[in-house]
């Protein structure tokens, strides 16, 4: 009897036994090579370990050379050298480096260790995202209309400016769809009811209340608001899908305006795969966020975003873990309303709700195609607060949902969300290698137990191996030592807010990005205290460990280590004030560096030229051409403007700047419209997501080591003028004070 | 006429009976020390030699002869050499450039010496320059005394044995008895019980014979001459001695006694040590009883012995070593406060033991608290050495003209200039004077004193060694010495011989010396011991089994012999790259094979294995190991020792496949290969990574494919 009851479970062993019969051999390899490093090398003669570490360098250095090596199954094979790199450096810092001197120096010595442990954690886990990004070819609709599911086009505002959202849902409309099943909602959160009997903002909110219904009127789309704001975008999601009833939602920021193709790459994909919930895209930018504008000094540079949305997102992909990123992004209703819409205890509702489907065993999808073109933060205040809440929501999850241990999750999922938890507390380890060499060289602890010869067979090469698994996996879209100067920047912010929510996990409020067009002056952002600070502990340590080279040979090993630490640190936090210099920003609609070709008709000479487009905006453009005529300062021209869908429309321009380049003539031109041609312009300016795949494109060349270096070292001058004039006027100050105080203790006398 | 010649005869026959009582010795002075020649140097210098006296010596004469060089730049008015014997001169001699070759034959009165151990002091005066002015410690100012070609020739009788217990240890087996011991053990069969509690009395024998070789015979009846340790139950002892001599008890008896001739006289000098008990419990408490005393108690011939409670044991815990973590004051390390005086105070030195597996990590430091002070009036030069092993770690300036006390001096010495082992952390001074050349040297004010107060703290390493090395064996008895009580190790012996027996007694005196611990725990056994542990195997080699020795680097086998030959050592390779030859041949009689390899039962433990053709030959084998020229030579896993005279032959050679063990003892095997191969180590974890990369690609091709089309 005890047999047959035990009978089912030992059924659903040998069914499971079955199932991974499979992966049982690669289990076991693993195993193995997980049980060759644990074996460790300690016992070995110094110079095989050290021949062991630089020799895995070098294989890595030669495959980071040749772009085959990108591809499976030598992807892998540069995967776990660089994974072994790092497990033998764990365990060597872990079984032979922690010894216990002194409480002061154990104290220093674990915090540096536990800063190091997540970095390595972060560093496996984000190996393991991006073991093999998926490629995602087309999945097209079929002929046949009939079949298509309904789409509402959600965007959700609450204080934007009524201009940008008006050019959203004027560019949403145009979204090449049957107009039958295709309804645009602009979801109003500051003109509710709340808003509009509040006082204080009352005004603001019935004036926004009546442009954003002129403007849905005029543009015949549908406005909705409500009675009160709570639950923030969330909320405001939710109180829409009450309100509505088609098969898909496109969601996209007030800011984030689409292209015609949107729904045409997305919606097959909901059509092939039933269980999919979510289909996402890339976020793509049309300004340069504050420290790409300081970084890049006026070249393109790839903009923050597009590690995550180019490379990360599509190894998030291939592990079933694309989640939701609040727009850009195609759900299902059906799979919405079985979890009661937007899921709202985070203040990252997007990713949540994503969680939540994926955990009830729904499909995610991602196309890797940029096809709304949105605004960056302008301002170092706003680009903070945006991360701020991306930070603060994910330690959320992580802290409520513990996706680790989330039931319904596989493996693959739990080990992606967690990354995209725990990869937020960067801060509190940077700031700890910002601190730590000091703690050796100003205040004598002990705190890193190695000597020259370990140092160069596992320190050197594993950090020099994160620096081309940077290049390898993510070099197209992040250059040498940026994402150290983001970290960096973001740390000093970004770690009392991840620690408040620690504390506090149901805390935090959601706050809006504003979205500013512009920055009236060059300025030092507030945020760069932090950065004085540390760069004067830094040179404060180098100069201590100069000294204690000299008087502590005995110590040399360690001191040259942390003397190369400290000057390191100088030299990012010089180049972190570099970035911390805000560049002006102006204009009225941004301008980006397009490429392609335009035809111009120039009346005047009667002539209908081929030019090369240079950049583009709602407003004007530039363009060159060999010209064998002058051009004239306002002269009137006709732009024959060619969407991708075919639709060729004619603007008039005139020509607001002149320039010789060589041969060709540069010509600066702004678009003289009428109201009526405005969505022709929208839709050529917007319309083509094969645009803006170009200017992705378009920003990733250019990352020659010689380039980025030369970026690096302007940065670090303007860094370092930045702490020469603080210093100068500081010392101007004090100077004056003391004159002044003279002269009146003179005229006292007198 | 015939009366006077009868008279003469007589006196004669007892003038030679009187001589044929006294033995004479020559000690060549190079077994006093540790150093070869002794360098005098600077216009003074001195240098002493501790000249040991047995307590059971009644010493009748005693002299010095030295052989020493003296430079050729000396001027033979104002330089000189004087001897001291316990700190009164009783030789001076001129050192004479124009025979710079010299040799003096000294007799010291031998009243000037006392039990124990006699200060024989050698200090010169040198001058180069006359009414010139010289330099202090100018190069030419030198003489050199040859230890090996200087000897001192001992006439002694031996004393009465006090028949008292407590006498065991400095009277009986005293380490300064000169040039060996050597006990008879008798045991009243041949079981492996017998040869256990042997094991044990041999022990506590060599321990307190401390460095002095002793060597071991056995048997079951006495052997006269030799002082005599007798183990077995009342009735054998009774039965071998008379039967009044040991009377009943309840527990283990310990009885000394004089020896009896062979004639059945009684023979004062020597002692026989009655070890006994009714029970082999009351016998093993007896054993051990004896093998601790080790204070001058009791003051009787006998003792019963009811209980032993021995202290607990921690591994790697000998003789001078020191424990990691823990803060030693140079007290503690045999250095007491010590004063460098003058223009030429020499050297100081502390030795410490490591444990011998100890795998010295590159990243940590030991470290060293100093407390000293120093006199006024130094050059501001002066200074005072550290070093580690003969490595200069760190040079001290002695810079403040009117002298300090510094207290904490703290120095961090990088472990990497210690050594598993022996360690030895010296200081030596270097003291100027201000002033001129030609000033008047005032020396009284060069001073500097190392407090004992300062301490030295070791960190912890780990336990890891790749064996074999005999050297080991012989620095500490490692690995039989891993717990220091012999926990974990049995010997084997593979043929039930009175020689084999007092071979592995002889052995276990060299372990017990080396390491400073009594071998309570050590096994004897007959058969393959089951349990496991280190092994120390002796027998002739016909009698070992043929695991064991298809085991050995040097496999004498029953169809034939391999045999490693070194072929050529190139500086590219650690070791000896030995050729292999199989063949049909035998190992030949008086010599004998030390081998040390991995026991082919379990892995990471090791096999010490003493075998020659017979048992007579393992016997002198472990005899020729009990001298320092032996022991020195003895390294790597195969030592053959052919006994002989004046010196026995050693070669040592490296031949069998290496092995790890550590603090835990087993590695297993596959540990034990990767971790002494590093090649394949890295091969097959560059082997696992290709496969694991290719493994996943072909499982997760299936799911990129998927995940690329409907789920």
């Amino acid at each position: 009897m005890a047999t047959l009851q035990a009978l089912p479970s030992r059924l659903a062993i040998a069914r499971w036994s079955l199932a991974h019969a499979k992966t049982a051999p690669i289990v076991l390899v693993a195993a193995i090579f997980i049980y060759m490093v644990s074996l460790r090398e300690a016992h070995f003669p110094q110079l095989m370990q050290l021949t062991a570490g630089w020799v895995c360098f070098a294989i890595l250095f030669v495959m980071n050379l040749f772009p085959r090596s990108r591809r499976a199954p030598w992807r892998f094979v540069f995967l776990l050298i660089s994974l072994y790199l790092a497990l033998r450096y764990m365990w060597w810092r872990t079984f032979e480096t922690l010894i216990y001197t002194n409480a002061a120096d154990f104290i220093g010595m674990s915090t540096l260790y536990l800063a190091e442990v997540y970095s390595l954690v972060v560093h496996f886990l984000q190996l393991f995202v991006n073991f093999w990004p998926l490629d995602r070819g087309p999945c097209p609709l079929p002929k046949d209309q009939t079949n298509w599911p309904t789409v509402d086009v959600f965007i959700p505002t609450y204080t934007e400016d009524e201009e940008i959202v008006r050019l959203t849902a004027l560019a949403a409309k145009q979204i090449d769809y049957p107009k039958e099943k295709l309804r645009v909602y602009i979801l109003d959160d500051g003109g509710t009811l709340e808003r509009r009997n509040n006082p204080a903002k009352s005004e603001n909110a019935w004036k926004r209340r009546y442009q954003l219904m002129g403007i849905a009127r005029q543009l015949g789309v549908e406005y909705l608001t409500r009675e009160s704001n709570s639950a923030a975008k969330a909320g405001n999601i939710n109180h829409a899908l009450n309100h509505s009833n088609s098969d898909l939602i496109l969601f996209l920021d007030c800011d984030h305006v689409p292209t015609a193709d949107i729904l045409q790459e997305t919606v097959g994909h909901f059509l092939e795969d039933e269980r999919l919930f979510l289909v996402q895209t890339p976020h793509f930018f049309c300004n340069a966020a504050p420290t790409e504008r300081s970084i890049g000094g006026g070249a393109p540079v790839p903009d923050e975003s597009e590690m995550f949305y180019r490379v990360i997102h599509p190894g998030l992909d291939f592990w079933n873990s694309s989640y939701f990123c609040g727009s850009a992004a195609v759900m299902r209703r059906k799979h919405l309303d079985e979890i009661g819409g937007l899921s709202g205890t985070s203040i990252t509702e997007d990713a949540e709700t994503a969680f939540e489907l994926h955990r009830r065993g729904y499909r995610s999808r991602y196309v890797n195609k940029p096809m709304v073109c949105g605004l960056a933060a302008g301002a170092y205040a706003d680009y903070m607060l945006q991360h701020t809440r991306w930070a603060q929501g994910s330690v959320q999850i992580m802290l409520l949902h513990n996706p680790l241990f989330e039931r319904g999750l596989s493996i693959a999922q739990r080990l992606c969300y967690f990354n995209a938890c725990l990869f937020w507390f960067f801060g509190i380890a940077r700031i700890v290698y910002f601190v730590a060499p000091a703690g050796f060289l100003i205040f004598g602890l002990s705190i890193y137990h190695a000597s020259a010869s370990q140092i160069v067979a596992y320190s050197l090469p594993h950090v020099a191996s994160t620096f081309l698994i940077t290049s390898f996996l993510f070099g197209r879209t992040r250059r040498l030592f940026f994402s150290e100067i983001y970290e960096s920047i973001q740390s000093v912010f970004l770690t009392p807010a991840v620690l408040s929510t620690v504390r506090h996990p149901h805390k935090p409020s959601f706050k809006v990005t504003p979205k500013n067009m512009g920055l009236e002056e060059e300025q030092l952002s507030v945020l760069s205290f932090f950065f004085f600070t540390i760069l004067v502990l830094n040179m404060v340590a180098a100069a201590g460990g100069l000294v204690r080279f000299w008087t502590q040979p005995e110590y040399r090993d360690v001191i040259s280590v942390t003397l190369v630490w400290s000057v390191y640190n100088v030299l990012l936090t010089t180049w972190s004030l570099g970035a911390l210099w805000e560049k002006r920003q102006s204009r009225q609609h941004h301008r980006l560096a397009v490429f392609g070709q335009a035809m111009v008709q120039f009346p005047r000479m009667r002539q209908r030229l081929s030019v090369n487009l240079i950049d583009l905006s709602l407003s004007g453009l530039s363009f060159s051409s060999p010209l064998d005529f002058v051009v004239k300062s306002r002269e009137r021209v006709i732009v024959e403007a060619a969407s991708a869908d075919g639709l060729v429309s004619y603007f008039e321009a005139e020509v607001t700047r002149i320039s010789q380049h060589g041969e060709r003539t540069i010509c600066g031109a702004r678009f003289l419209i009428p109201a009526q041609s405005f969505p022709d312009v929208v839709h050529y300016v917007y319309g083509d997501s094969g645009r803006w795949a170009a200017v992705w494109e378009a920003r990733s060349r250019g990352a020659a080591f010689a380039r980025v270096m030369g970026q690096l070292v302007l940065m670090g001058l303007r860094g370092a003028w930045i702490c020469l004039t603080i210093l100068l006027r500081i010392t101007w100050i004090w100077i004056r004070g003391t004159i002044n105080s003279r002269l009146q203790r003179k005229e006292t006398n007198v | 006429m015939n009366k006077v010649l009868l008279i003469l005869l007589l006196g004669l026959a007892s003038a030679g009976a009187a001589q044929a009582q006294a033995e004479a010795i020559k000690l060549p002075l190079q077994q006093l020390t540790a150093l070869a020649a002794l360098e005098l140097r600077c216009v003074s210098d001195q240098r002493e030699i501790q000249v040991p006296l047995p307590e059971r010596w009644d010493l009748k004469r005693l002299v010095l002869h030295l052989r020493y060089t003296v430079s050729t730049n000396l001027i033979p008015d104002s330089s000189q050499l004087v001897i001291k014997m316990a700190g009164q001169p009783i030789a001076q001699a001129r050192l004479n450039p124009m025979a710079p070759e010299v040799k003096l034959g000294v007799e010291i009165p031998t009243k000037l010496l006392t039990p124990g151990y006699n200060s024989l002091v050698f200090q010169v005066v040198q001058h180069f320059s006359k009414n010139q002015c010289e330099s202090p410690c100018s190069p030419d100012l030198w003489t050199n005394i040859s230890l090996s070609e200087s000897y001192l020739e001992m006439e002694f009788e031996w004393k009465a044995v006090p028949t008292t217990l407590s006498s065991l240890s400095s009277f009986v087996f005293d380490p300064r008895l000169l040039p060996a011991g050597d006990v008879h053990i008798i045991t009243e069969d041949d079981s492996a019980k017998s040869a256990t509690l042997a094991g044990i009395v041999a022990s506590g024998i060599a321990r307190r014979f401390d460095y002095r070789r002793v060597s071991f015979t056995v048997s079951r009846l006495p052997r006269p001459g030799v002082d005599n340790v007798l183990i077995g139950k009342r009735a054998f002892a009774n039965k071998l001695l008379g039967a009044a001599t040991v009377r009943p008890a309840k527990g283990g008896y310990l009885k000394v006694l004089a020896m009896k001739t062979a004639t059945g006289g009684t023979d004062p000098t020597r002692a026989m040590l009655v070890i006994t008990g009714e029970t082999d419990l009351a016998l093993k408490i007896a054993a051990i009883t004896f093998t601790n005393i080790s204070f001058k108690f009791p003051g009787s011939d006998e003792l019963e012995a009811f209980e032993f409670k021995l202290p607990e044991v921690e591994q790697y815990s000998g003789r001078e070593t020191i424990r990691t973590d823990q803060s030693y004051t140079l007290k503690t390390l045999n250095f007491p406060t010590q004063s460098f005086v003058g223009l030429n105070p020499g050297s100081r030195n502390i030795t410490f033991r490591l444990p011998p597996d100890f795998n010295i990590r590159p990243n940590q430091y030991a470290k060293l608290a100093l407390n000293f002070s120093y006199g006024a009036g130094l050059k501001n030069d002066s200074s005072f050495n550290i070093a580690v092993n003969g490595k200069g770690v760190r040079a001290v300036l002695l810079d403040s003209a009117s002298g300090n006390f510094i207290d904490g001096y703290k120095l961090d010495i990088p472990t990497y200039v210690f050594q598993s082992g022996t360690n030895t952390l010296s200081f030596t001074g270097h003291l100027h004077t201000g002033g001129q050349v030609c000033d008047l040297i005032q020396p009284d004010n060069l001073f500097l004193t190392i407090y004992e107060n300062s301490t030295l703290v070791f960190p912890p390493m780990p336990h890891y060694v790749q064996m074999p090395k005999l050297e080991l064996f012989m620095l500490s008895g490692f690995p039989l010495t891993r717990w220091p009580d012999g926990h974990e190790s049995r010997v084997w012996l593979t043929e039930k011989s009175d020689s084999v027996l007092a071979a592995a007694l002889n052995l276990i005196g060299v372990a017990t010396q080396r390491n400073g611990f009594p071998l309570f725990e050590m096994e004897f056994t007959y058969e393959r011991p089951t349990a496991e542990g280190e092994l120390l195997v002796l027998g002739p080699i016909l009698t070992v089994p043929a695991a064991l020795r298809q085991a050995a680097p040097l496999k004498i086998l029953d169809d034939g012999v391999v045999v490693p030959y070194p072929v050529v050592r190139g500086w590219n390779t650690e070791f000896v790259q030995s050729a292999s030859s199989k063949q049909k041949s035998v190992l030949g009689l008086e010599r004998a094979l030390l081998m040390q390899f991995e026991s082919p039962w379990h892995s990471g433990r090791t096999v010490t294995m003493l075998t020659g053709a017979r048992a007579e030959d393992v016997i002198e084998a472990s005899r020729a190991l009990l001298t320092a020229a032996v022991q020195g030579q003895t390294k790597g896993d195969l030592v053959l020792i052919e006994p002989g005279d004046p010196e026995p032959k050693v070669s040592s050679m490296e031949a069998g496949s290496p092995y790890a063990t550590g603090k835990r003892g087993s590695y297993s095997a596959l540990e034990s290969f990767l971790y002494t191969r590093p090649t394949a180590y890295y091969a097959v974890s560059a082997g696992g990574l290709l496969i694991l990369s290719f493994g996943l690609f072909l499982g997760l091709r299936r799911w990129r494919a998927k995940r690329r089309k409907t789920d």
